[in-house]
Protein backbone atom coordinates (compact mmCIF):
# COMPACT_ATOMS: atom_id res chain seq x y z
CA UNK A 1 0.00 0.00 0.00
CA UNK A 2 1.01 3.84 -1.15
CA UNK A 3 1.70 6.42 1.77
CA UNK A 4 0.69 10.03 1.33
CA UNK A 5 2.36 12.94 1.89
CA UNK A 6 0.96 16.52 2.22
CA UNK A 7 3.28 18.46 2.76
CA UNK A 8 2.53 22.40 3.63
CA UNK A 9 -0.27 22.85 0.78
CA UNK A 10 -2.41 25.90 0.89
CA UNK A 11 -5.57 26.68 -0.94
CA UNK A 12 -7.16 29.65 -1.82
CA UNK A 13 -10.57 30.27 -4.01
CA UNK A 14 -11.65 33.18 -5.92
CA UNK A 15 -14.95 34.30 -5.38
CA UNK A 16 -16.93 35.52 -8.30
CA UNK A 17 -16.52 39.39 -7.08
CA UNK A 18 -12.79 38.35 -7.23
CA UNK A 19 -12.22 38.24 -3.86
CA UNK A 20 -9.92 35.62 -2.77
CA UNK A 21 -10.50 33.38 0.41
CA UNK A 22 -8.32 31.20 2.14
CA UNK A 23 -9.68 27.62 2.77
CA UNK A 24 -6.50 25.61 3.65
CA UNK A 25 -3.33 26.95 5.31
CA UNK A 26 0.11 25.27 5.71
CA UNK A 27 -1.24 21.38 6.25
CA UNK A 28 1.54 18.74 6.56
CA UNK A 29 0.60 15.48 7.16
CA UNK A 30 1.69 11.95 6.42
CA UNK A 31 0.22 9.09 6.23
CA UNK A 32 1.52 5.67 6.80
CA UNK A 33 0.95 3.07 3.79
CA UNK A 34 -2.22 1.08 4.94
CA UNK A 35 -3.15 3.49 7.94
CA UNK A 36 -6.76 4.89 8.69
CA UNK A 37 -6.64 8.41 9.19
CA UNK A 38 -9.97 10.51 9.96
CA UNK A 39 -10.09 14.29 9.59
CA UNK A 40 -12.38 15.77 11.90
CA UNK A 41 -13.84 19.49 12.00
CA UNK A 42 -16.27 21.88 11.58
CA UNK A 43 -17.86 23.30 8.31
CA UNK A 44 -15.30 25.26 7.07
CA UNK A 45 -12.03 23.91 8.20
CA UNK A 46 -11.55 22.65 4.20
CA UNK A 47 -11.54 19.10 5.27
CA UNK A 48 -13.07 18.08 1.97
CA UNK A 49 -11.12 20.42 0.30
CA UNK A 50 -8.03 18.57 1.17
CA UNK A 51 -9.63 15.47 -0.08
CA UNK A 52 -9.99 16.73 -3.32
CA UNK A 53 -6.56 17.49 -3.53
CA UNK A 54 -5.71 14.40 -2.95
CA UNK A 55 -8.22 13.11 -5.34
CA UNK A 56 -6.01 15.10 -8.01
CA UNK A 57 -10.05 16.53 -8.30
CA UNK A 58 -8.75 20.05 -7.70
CA UNK A 59 -5.05 21.61 -7.83
CA UNK A 60 -3.06 23.33 -4.50
CA UNK A 61 -2.34 26.92 -4.55
CA UNK A 62 0.84 26.04 -3.44
CA UNK A 63 2.25 23.24 -1.52
CA UNK A 64 2.88 19.16 -2.84
CA UNK A 65 1.15 16.37 -2.36
CA UNK A 66 2.43 13.17 -2.97
CA UNK A 67 0.91 9.16 -2.84
CA UNK A 68 3.67 7.02 -3.38
CA UNK A 69 6.43 9.16 -3.85
CA UNK A 70 4.18 10.76 -6.94
CA UNK A 71 2.96 13.99 -6.75
CA UNK A 72 -0.51 14.11 -7.77
CA UNK A 73 -1.89 16.06 -10.56
CA UNK A 74 -4.82 14.34 -11.72
CA UNK A 75 -6.95 10.83 -10.47
CA UNK A 76 -5.55 7.92 -10.92
CA UNK A 77 -6.21 4.28 -10.53
CA UNK A 78 -4.81 3.59 -7.22
CA UNK A 79 -6.98 5.67 -5.60
CA UNK A 80 -10.64 5.60 -5.39
CA UNK A 81 -12.81 7.87 -3.89
CA UNK A 82 -16.44 7.46 -1.71
CA UNK A 83 -19.07 10.49 -1.77
CA UNK A 84 -21.78 11.61 1.12
CA UNK A 85 -23.90 10.17 -1.62
CA UNK A 86 -23.33 7.09 -3.59
CA UNK A 87 -22.86 8.57 -6.76
CA UNK A 88 -24.32 5.50 -8.29
CA UNK A 89 -25.41 5.75 -11.55
CA UNK A 90 -29.07 4.98 -12.11
CA UNK A 91 -29.14 3.60 -16.08
CA UNK A 92 -27.05 0.69 -14.20
CA UNK A 93 -27.74 -2.34 -12.46
CA UNK A 94 -26.02 -2.48 -9.16
CA UNK A 95 -23.53 -5.59 -10.64
CA UNK A 96 -23.17 -3.05 -13.46
CA UNK A 97 -22.26 -0.47 -11.56
CA UNK A 98 -19.56 -2.67 -9.54
CA UNK A 99 -18.32 -3.59 -13.07
CA UNK A 100 -17.87 0.05 -14.11
CA UNK A 101 -14.22 0.86 -12.91
CA UNK A 102 -12.93 -2.35 -13.73
CA UNK A 103 -14.28 -1.94 -17.19
CA UNK A 104 -12.86 1.19 -17.43
CA UNK A 105 -9.67 -0.15 -16.48
CA UNK A 106 -9.59 -2.65 -19.28
CA UNK A 107 -9.79 -5.89 -16.87
CA UNK A 108 -10.42 -8.57 -18.67
CA UNK A 109 -13.82 -9.68 -19.23
CA UNK A 110 -13.85 -12.88 -17.33
CA UNK A 111 -11.80 -11.32 -14.06
CA UNK A 112 -14.17 -8.44 -14.32
CA UNK A 113 -17.74 -10.77 -13.83
CA UNK A 114 -15.41 -12.74 -10.96
CA UNK A 115 -13.95 -9.82 -9.69
CA UNK A 116 -17.57 -7.82 -9.19
CA UNK A 117 -19.11 -10.66 -8.06
CA UNK A 118 -16.97 -11.69 -5.37
CA UNK A 119 -16.93 -7.77 -3.99
CA UNK A 120 -21.02 -7.41 -3.82
CA UNK A 121 -21.12 -10.92 -1.73
CA UNK A 122 -18.33 -9.19 0.62
CA UNK A 123 -20.54 -6.18 0.89
CA UNK A 124 -23.57 -9.02 1.34
CA UNK A 125 -25.59 -7.62 -1.66
CA UNK A 126 -25.14 -10.84 -3.52
CA UNK A 127 -28.85 -10.93 -4.25
CA UNK A 128 -29.32 -7.46 -5.15
CA UNK A 129 -27.03 -7.84 -8.54
CA UNK A 130 -29.85 -6.88 -10.79
CA UNK A 131 -31.39 -3.99 -8.73
CA UNK A 132 -31.29 -1.27 -9.94
CA UNK A 133 -29.69 2.21 -7.06
CA UNK A 134 -33.14 3.62 -6.55
CA UNK A 135 -34.49 0.08 -5.34
CA UNK A 136 -31.90 0.13 -2.21
CA UNK A 137 -32.06 1.66 0.97
CA UNK A 138 -29.51 4.47 1.65
CA UNK A 139 -27.30 2.02 3.68
CA UNK A 140 -27.55 -0.88 0.79
CA UNK A 141 -26.71 1.82 -1.79
CA UNK A 142 -23.88 2.98 0.22
CA UNK A 143 -22.54 -0.43 0.16
CA UNK A 144 -22.37 -0.55 -3.26
CA UNK A 145 -20.10 2.72 -3.39
CA UNK A 146 -17.89 0.86 -1.13
CA UNK A 147 -17.80 -2.32 -3.47
CA UNK A 148 -17.05 0.21 -6.21
CA UNK A 149 -14.38 1.74 -4.52
CA UNK A 150 -12.81 -1.39 -3.25
CA UNK A 151 -13.40 -3.46 -6.66
CA UNK A 152 -10.19 -2.35 -8.22
CA UNK A 153 -8.10 -2.72 -4.97
CA UNK A 154 -7.00 0.98 -4.73
CA UNK A 155 -4.30 1.53 -2.86
CA UNK A 156 -5.68 4.80 -1.48
CA UNK A 157 -9.46 5.21 -0.28
CA UNK A 158 -10.31 8.84 0.23
CA UNK A 159 -13.95 8.86 2.03
CA UNK A 160 -15.99 12.49 2.60
CA UNK A 161 -18.27 11.82 5.06
CA UNK A 162 -19.64 8.83 3.23
CA UNK A 163 -22.04 7.52 6.52
CA UNK A 164 -22.85 11.13 7.10
CA UNK A 165 -26.86 10.92 4.90
CA UNK A 166 -27.70 7.45 7.39
CA UNK A 167 -30.01 7.10 9.97
CA UNK A 168 -27.81 5.82 13.54
CA UNK A 169 -28.38 2.30 13.30
CA UNK A 170 -27.65 2.39 9.49
CA UNK A 171 -24.68 4.34 10.64
CA UNK A 172 -22.89 1.70 13.25
CA UNK A 173 -23.41 -1.44 10.60
CA UNK A 174 -21.74 0.28 8.12
CA UNK A 175 -18.80 1.49 10.53
CA UNK A 176 -18.73 -2.81 11.30
CA UNK A 177 -18.51 -3.36 7.64
CA UNK A 178 -16.05 -0.82 7.15
CA UNK A 179 -13.38 -2.21 9.69
CA UNK A 180 -14.00 -5.61 8.57
CA UNK A 181 -13.32 -4.62 4.67
CA UNK A 182 -10.09 -2.40 5.93
CA UNK A 183 -8.34 -4.97 7.73
CA UNK A 184 -9.06 -7.52 4.60
CA UNK A 185 -7.99 -5.31 1.87
CA UNK A 186 -5.71 -2.55 4.33
CA UNK A 187 -5.73 -0.14 1.71
CA UNK A 188 -4.64 3.73 3.08
CA UNK A 189 -7.62 5.48 4.40
CA UNK A 190 -8.05 9.43 4.34
CA UNK A 191 -11.66 9.76 5.77
CA UNK A 192 -13.36 13.20 6.75
CA UNK A 193 -16.25 13.53 9.10
CA UNK A 194 -18.45 15.59 11.20
CA UNK A 195 -18.68 12.77 13.59
CA UNK A 196 -15.83 12.36 16.57
CA UNK A 197 -17.18 8.99 18.11
CA UNK A 198 -17.35 7.87 14.01
CA UNK A 199 -13.79 8.80 13.85
CA UNK A 200 -12.29 7.63 17.18
CA UNK A 201 -13.97 4.20 16.46
CA UNK A 202 -12.81 3.73 12.69
CA UNK A 203 -8.97 5.68 12.99
CA UNK A 204 -5.70 5.00 13.90
CA UNK A 205 -5.43 8.54 14.12
CA UNK A 206 -7.63 11.20 14.32
CA UNK A 207 -6.67 14.96 12.73
CA UNK A 208 -8.12 18.23 14.05
CA UNK A 209 -8.89 20.73 11.53
CA UNK A 210 -9.64 24.52 12.41
CA UNK A 211 -12.02 26.46 10.77
CA UNK A 212 -11.46 29.79 8.68
CA UNK A 213 -9.23 29.22 7.76
CA UNK A 214 -8.49 25.50 7.71
CA UNK A 215 -5.67 24.57 9.35
CA UNK A 216 -4.05 21.13 11.26
CA UNK A 217 -4.83 21.94 14.76
CA UNK A 218 -3.91 18.60 16.27
CA UNK A 219 -3.48 14.72 15.84
CA UNK A 220 -4.56 12.09 18.31
CA UNK A 221 -3.40 8.75 17.92
CA UNK A 222 -6.38 6.13 18.39
CA UNK A 223 -4.08 3.34 20.65
CA UNK A 224 -7.11 0.57 20.81
CA UNK A 225 -7.71 -2.82 19.78
CA UNK A 226 -9.84 -3.20 16.94
CA UNK A 227 -12.85 -4.10 15.77
CA UNK A 228 -13.98 -1.41 18.09
CA UNK A 229 -17.30 -0.77 20.21
CA UNK A 230 -18.58 2.63 19.78
CA UNK A 231 -20.00 2.50 23.22
CA UNK A 232 -16.50 1.34 24.40
CA UNK A 233 -15.19 3.33 27.63
CA UNK A 234 -11.82 3.96 26.29
CA UNK A 235 -13.46 5.29 22.44
CA UNK A 236 -15.60 7.36 24.63
CA UNK A 237 -12.87 8.98 27.06
CA UNK A 238 -11.03 9.84 23.61
CA UNK A 239 -14.14 11.41 21.80
CA UNK A 240 -14.27 13.34 24.75
CA UNK A 241 -11.30 15.04 24.51
CA UNK A 242 -11.22 15.42 21.17
CA UNK A 243 -14.43 17.01 21.40
CA UNK A 244 -12.81 19.48 24.07
CA UNK A 245 -10.23 20.18 21.81
CA UNK A 246 -12.83 20.95 18.87
CA UNK A 247 -15.01 23.28 20.66
CA UNK A 248 -13.55 26.61 20.41
CA UNK A 249 -13.46 25.53 16.66
CA UNK A 250 -16.99 24.80 16.92
CA UNK A 251 -18.43 27.94 18.57
CA UNK A 252 -16.33 30.33 16.31
CA UNK A 253 -18.44 28.05 13.16
CA UNK A 254 -21.48 28.95 15.67
CA UNK A 255 -21.03 32.41 16.39
CA UNK A 256 -20.84 33.23 12.45
CA UNK A 257 -24.08 31.26 11.98
CA UNK A 258 -25.91 33.42 14.10
CA UNK A 259 -24.41 36.74 13.08
CA UNK A 260 -22.54 36.33 9.91
CA UNK A 261 -22.13 40.17 9.58
CA UNK A 262 -19.62 40.42 12.39
CA UNK A 263 -17.26 38.39 10.70
CA UNK A 264 -15.41 40.07 7.80
CA UNK A 265 -14.78 36.94 5.88
CA UNK A 266 -17.58 34.61 6.15
CA UNK A 267 -17.94 30.69 5.70
CA UNK A 268 -16.80 30.14 1.92
CA UNK A 269 -19.35 28.37 0.26
CA UNK A 270 -19.40 24.54 0.03
CA UNK A 271 -17.64 23.27 -2.91
CA UNK A 272 -16.31 26.67 -4.36
CA UNK A 273 -14.51 25.92 -7.34
CA UNK A 274 -15.67 22.86 -7.57
CA UNK A 275 -15.26 22.58 -11.31
CA UNK A 276 -15.18 19.29 -13.78
CA UNK B 1 -56.01 -3.89 -20.11
CA UNK B 2 -58.18 -2.52 -18.02
CA UNK B 3 -56.26 1.05 -18.53
CA UNK B 4 -56.99 0.46 -22.35
CA UNK B 5 -60.52 -0.43 -22.15
CA UNK B 6 -61.08 2.76 -19.68
CA UNK B 7 -59.58 4.76 -22.17
CA UNK B 8 -61.56 3.40 -25.21
CA UNK B 9 -65.02 3.60 -23.09
CA UNK B 10 -63.87 7.35 -22.67
CA UNK B 11 -63.37 7.82 -26.42
CA UNK B 12 -66.45 6.16 -26.86
CA UNK B 13 -68.32 8.11 -24.71
CA UNK B 14 -66.92 11.68 -26.01
CA UNK B 15 -68.27 10.20 -29.58
CA UNK B 16 -71.33 9.82 -28.18
CA UNK B 17 -71.70 12.85 -26.54
CA UNK B 18 -70.46 15.01 -29.45
CA UNK B 19 -73.15 13.18 -32.00
CA UNK B 20 -75.55 13.69 -29.22
CA UNK B 21 -74.88 17.56 -28.77
CA UNK B 22 -74.99 18.23 -32.58
CA UNK B 23 -77.78 16.10 -33.17
CA UNK B 24 -80.24 17.44 -30.47
CA UNK B 25 -78.53 21.18 -30.47
CA UNK B 26 -79.86 20.78 -34.23
CA UNK B 27 -75.95 22.22 -35.48
CA UNK B 28 -76.38 22.45 -39.47
CA UNK B 29 -73.49 20.29 -40.29
CA UNK B 30 -71.95 22.70 -42.59
CA UNK B 31 -70.98 24.34 -39.03
CA UNK B 32 -70.26 21.50 -37.10
CA UNK B 33 -70.84 17.96 -38.55
CA UNK B 34 -71.54 15.21 -36.14
CA UNK B 35 -69.42 11.51 -35.64
CA UNK B 36 -71.53 9.62 -38.54
CA UNK B 37 -71.18 12.67 -41.19
CA UNK B 38 -67.07 12.64 -40.25
CA UNK B 39 -67.01 8.43 -40.17
CA UNK B 40 -68.29 8.64 -43.65
CA UNK B 41 -65.44 11.17 -45.15
CA UNK B 42 -62.61 9.20 -42.98
CA UNK B 43 -64.50 6.19 -44.55
CA UNK B 44 -64.89 7.24 -48.19
CA UNK B 45 -60.57 8.64 -47.90
CA UNK B 46 -59.54 5.64 -46.66
CA UNK B 47 -60.88 3.34 -49.17
CA UNK B 48 -60.46 5.90 -51.59
CA UNK B 49 -56.53 5.89 -50.68
CA UNK B 50 -56.54 9.61 -50.53
CA UNK B 51 -56.34 9.36 -46.58
CA UNK B 52 -53.36 6.92 -46.34
CA UNK B 53 -51.02 8.52 -49.42
CA UNK B 54 -51.93 11.93 -47.26
CA UNK B 55 -50.56 10.20 -44.11
CA UNK B 56 -47.79 8.89 -45.95
CA UNK B 57 -46.10 11.95 -47.54
CA UNK B 58 -46.99 13.51 -44.33
CA UNK B 59 -44.93 11.38 -42.35
CA UNK B 60 -42.16 11.18 -44.85
CA UNK B 61 -41.24 14.58 -44.78
CA UNK B 62 -42.02 14.53 -40.30
CA UNK B 63 -39.63 11.42 -40.45
CA UNK B 64 -37.11 13.21 -42.57
CA UNK B 65 -37.29 16.66 -40.62
CA UNK B 66 -37.06 15.12 -37.56
CA UNK B 67 -34.63 12.50 -37.79
CA UNK B 68 -32.28 15.36 -38.88
CA UNK B 69 -33.06 17.72 -36.41
CA UNK B 70 -32.61 15.07 -33.87
CA UNK B 71 -28.81 14.11 -35.83
CA UNK B 72 -28.28 17.93 -35.74
CA UNK B 73 -29.91 18.59 -32.61
CA UNK B 74 -28.44 16.35 -29.45
CA UNK B 75 -24.66 17.06 -30.39
CA UNK B 76 -25.57 20.84 -30.37
CA UNK B 77 -26.65 20.72 -27.27
CA UNK B 78 -24.34 18.46 -25.86
CA UNK B 79 -21.43 21.07 -27.09
CA UNK B 80 -23.50 24.21 -25.61
CA UNK B 81 -23.50 22.37 -22.07
CA UNK B 82 -19.86 22.11 -22.11
CA UNK B 83 -18.34 24.92 -23.77
CA UNK B 84 -19.56 28.14 -21.83
CA UNK B 85 -18.56 30.30 -24.85
CA UNK B 86 -20.69 28.68 -26.93
CA UNK B 87 -23.51 28.95 -24.50
CA UNK B 88 -23.53 32.57 -23.65
CA UNK B 89 -23.36 33.25 -27.74
CA UNK B 90 -25.54 30.11 -29.85
CA UNK B 91 -27.43 29.05 -27.05
CA UNK B 92 -28.77 32.70 -26.29
CA UNK B 93 -29.58 33.08 -30.57
CA UNK B 94 -31.10 29.63 -30.15
CA UNK B 95 -33.46 30.41 -26.47
CA UNK B 96 -34.17 33.20 -29.08
CA UNK B 97 -35.71 31.31 -32.26
CA UNK B 98 -37.35 29.43 -30.05
CA UNK B 99 -40.09 32.23 -29.27
CA UNK B 100 -40.14 32.38 -33.20
CA UNK B 101 -42.88 30.11 -34.59
CA UNK B 102 -41.06 28.34 -37.17
CA UNK B 103 -43.54 28.25 -39.87
CA UNK B 104 -42.44 32.22 -40.25
CA UNK B 105 -39.47 30.87 -41.88
CA UNK B 106 -41.73 29.32 -45.15
CA UNK B 107 -41.45 32.94 -47.00
CA UNK B 108 -37.52 32.60 -46.76
CA UNK B 109 -37.58 28.93 -47.23
CA UNK B 110 -39.44 28.95 -50.40
CA UNK B 111 -37.47 31.81 -52.28
CA UNK B 112 -34.09 30.22 -51.03
CA UNK B 113 -35.36 26.24 -52.46
CA UNK B 114 -38.46 26.87 -54.05
CA UNK B 115 -41.48 25.10 -53.98
CA UNK B 116 -40.19 21.90 -53.46
CA UNK B 117 -40.12 18.73 -50.81
CA UNK B 118 -36.79 21.06 -49.72
CA UNK B 119 -38.36 24.07 -48.07
CA UNK B 120 -40.81 22.39 -45.80
CA UNK B 121 -38.24 20.24 -44.30
CA UNK B 122 -36.65 23.28 -43.50
CA UNK B 123 -39.46 24.30 -41.69
CA UNK B 124 -39.91 21.02 -40.29
CA UNK B 125 -36.36 21.35 -38.92
CA UNK B 126 -35.85 24.25 -37.69
CA UNK B 127 -39.55 23.78 -35.83
CA UNK B 128 -37.86 20.80 -33.93
CA UNK B 129 -34.17 21.34 -33.49
CA UNK B 130 -34.37 24.50 -31.01
CA UNK B 131 -36.55 22.93 -28.30
CA UNK B 132 -34.15 19.29 -28.61
CA UNK B 133 -30.88 21.85 -28.31
CA UNK B 134 -32.15 23.58 -25.47
CA UNK B 135 -33.61 20.62 -23.44
CA UNK B 136 -30.23 18.37 -24.50
CA UNK B 137 -28.35 21.57 -23.22
CA UNK B 138 -29.90 21.75 -19.85
CA UNK B 139 -29.81 18.07 -19.11
CA UNK B 140 -26.17 18.28 -19.69
CA UNK B 141 -26.05 21.36 -17.60
CA UNK B 142 -27.70 19.52 -14.89
CA UNK B 143 -25.63 16.32 -15.00
CA UNK B 144 -25.15 15.77 -10.53
CA UNK B 145 -20.75 17.70 -10.27
CA UNK B 146 -20.60 14.86 -8.09
CA UNK B 147 -21.83 11.96 -10.44
CA UNK B 148 -18.89 13.67 -13.30
CA UNK B 149 -16.31 13.65 -10.14
CA UNK B 150 -17.26 9.40 -9.40
CA UNK B 151 -16.65 8.92 -13.31
CA UNK B 152 -13.57 10.86 -13.17
CA UNK B 153 -12.34 9.18 -10.16
CA UNK B 154 -12.70 5.58 -12.09
CA UNK B 155 -10.70 7.45 -15.12
CA UNK B 156 -13.41 8.50 -17.25
CA UNK B 157 -12.44 10.63 -19.90
CA UNK B 158 -12.73 11.98 -23.11
CA UNK B 159 -14.96 10.13 -25.21
CA UNK B 160 -15.91 7.25 -22.98
CA UNK B 161 -17.22 10.10 -20.34
CA UNK B 162 -19.52 11.54 -22.71
CA UNK B 163 -20.71 8.10 -23.54
CA UNK B 164 -20.77 6.26 -21.07
CA UNK B 165 -21.93 8.85 -18.08
CA UNK B 166 -23.01 12.18 -19.34
CA UNK B 167 -25.30 11.06 -22.13
CA UNK B 168 -26.58 8.25 -20.22
CA UNK B 169 -27.44 10.70 -17.28
CA UNK B 170 -28.52 12.97 -19.07
CA UNK B 171 -30.82 11.13 -21.10
CA UNK B 172 -34.30 11.67 -19.53
CA UNK B 173 -33.89 15.19 -20.09
CA UNK B 174 -33.11 14.51 -23.19
CA UNK B 175 -36.03 12.54 -23.87
CA UNK B 176 -37.89 15.25 -23.01
CA UNK B 177 -36.53 17.45 -25.66
CA UNK B 178 -36.84 14.66 -28.23
CA UNK B 179 -40.77 14.62 -27.20
CA UNK B 180 -41.29 18.30 -27.46
CA UNK B 181 -38.97 18.20 -30.22
CA UNK B 182 -42.00 15.16 -32.02
CA UNK B 183 -44.43 17.85 -31.32
CA UNK B 184 -42.99 21.00 -33.03
CA UNK B 185 -42.17 19.28 -35.85
CA UNK B 186 -45.81 18.34 -36.21
CA UNK B 187 -47.12 21.36 -36.11
CA UNK B 188 -44.48 22.86 -38.50
CA UNK B 189 -45.53 20.58 -40.94
CA UNK B 190 -49.09 21.11 -40.68
CA UNK B 191 -48.25 24.58 -41.13
CA UNK B 192 -46.32 24.18 -43.99
CA UNK B 193 -48.64 21.84 -45.82
CA UNK B 194 -51.86 24.38 -44.70
CA UNK B 195 -49.97 26.97 -46.11
CA UNK B 196 -48.19 25.85 -49.29
CA UNK B 197 -50.31 22.61 -50.33
CA UNK B 198 -48.59 19.85 -51.85
CA UNK B 199 -49.82 16.63 -50.65
CA UNK B 200 -50.17 15.27 -47.17
CA UNK B 201 -52.58 15.54 -44.45
CA UNK B 202 -52.65 19.41 -43.97
CA UNK B 203 -53.98 19.43 -48.28
CA UNK B 204 -56.87 17.00 -46.99
CA UNK B 205 -57.68 19.45 -43.99
CA UNK B 206 -57.31 22.83 -46.87
CA UNK B 207 -59.31 20.96 -49.41
CA UNK B 208 -62.15 20.17 -47.01
CA UNK B 209 -61.87 24.00 -45.87
CA UNK B 210 -61.57 25.05 -49.87
CA UNK B 211 -64.66 22.65 -50.45
CA UNK B 212 -66.61 24.41 -47.45
CA UNK B 213 -66.18 20.55 -46.48
CA UNK B 214 -66.21 20.62 -42.82
CA UNK B 215 -66.39 17.39 -42.56
CA UNK B 216 -63.33 16.71 -44.09
CA UNK B 217 -61.91 19.42 -42.04
CA UNK B 218 -62.95 17.57 -38.96
CA UNK B 219 -62.25 14.13 -40.08
CA UNK B 220 -58.21 15.74 -40.86
CA UNK B 221 -58.15 16.79 -37.48
CA UNK B 222 -59.36 13.63 -35.82
CA UNK B 223 -56.40 11.43 -38.22
CA UNK B 224 -53.86 14.15 -36.98
CA UNK B 225 -55.02 13.62 -33.06
CA UNK B 226 -55.06 9.68 -33.76
CA UNK B 227 -51.64 9.95 -35.35
CA UNK B 228 -50.02 11.74 -32.68
CA UNK B 229 -51.64 9.50 -29.80
CA UNK B 230 -50.77 6.23 -31.95
CA UNK B 231 -46.72 7.69 -31.81
CA UNK B 232 -46.85 8.73 -28.01
CA UNK B 233 -48.35 5.69 -27.04
CA UNK B 234 -46.09 3.30 -29.59
CA UNK B 235 -42.69 4.72 -29.55
CA UNK B 236 -42.05 8.03 -27.49
CA UNK B 237 -44.21 7.60 -24.60
CA UNK B 238 -43.15 3.99 -24.25
CA UNK B 239 -39.42 5.25 -24.19
CA UNK B 240 -39.89 7.52 -21.50
CA UNK B 241 -42.03 5.70 -19.37
CA UNK B 242 -38.72 2.95 -19.55
CA UNK B 243 -36.56 5.28 -18.94
CA UNK B 244 -38.37 6.74 -15.83
CA UNK B 245 -39.00 3.81 -14.19
CA UNK B 246 -35.06 2.45 -14.96
CA UNK B 247 -33.55 5.60 -13.87
CA UNK B 248 -35.99 5.26 -10.85
CA UNK B 249 -37.42 8.53 -11.37
CA UNK B 250 -41.29 7.42 -10.88
CA UNK B 251 -41.45 7.53 -7.07
CA UNK B 252 -43.18 10.19 -4.92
Amino acid sequence: MLPIAIHSVSKAFVSPTGERRSVLEDISLDVAPGEFVCIVGPSGSGKSTLLNLVAGLDAASSGSIAVGGKVVTRPGPERTFMFQEATLFPWLTVLENVRFPLELLGVPKAEIAERAVDMLRLVHLSRFQTARPHELSGGMRQRVALARALVVRPEVLLMDEPFAALDAQTRESMHIEVQRLWMEFKPTVLFVTHNVREAVELGDRVAIFETLPGKLKDVFTVDLPRPRDPNDRDVNILAGRINRALKDEIEKVMALERDPDKSGSGLPPRRAGGHI
Amino acid sequence: MALLLKRVAFVAGLIVAWGLGTHGLDVPPYIFPGPIDVGRNLWANIVSGTLPLAILVSMKRLFIGYGLSVLVGIPLGIALGRIPALSWSVGTLIVGLQALPSICWLPLALLWFGLSESAILFVVVLGALMSIVTATEDAIRTVQPNTLRAARMMGAKGATLYYRVLLPAAFPGILTGLKLGWVFAWRALMAGELLYVAGGIGQYLHTGRELNDMAQVLAAMVAIIALGLAFDRLFLGRIEKQVRSRWGLDRG
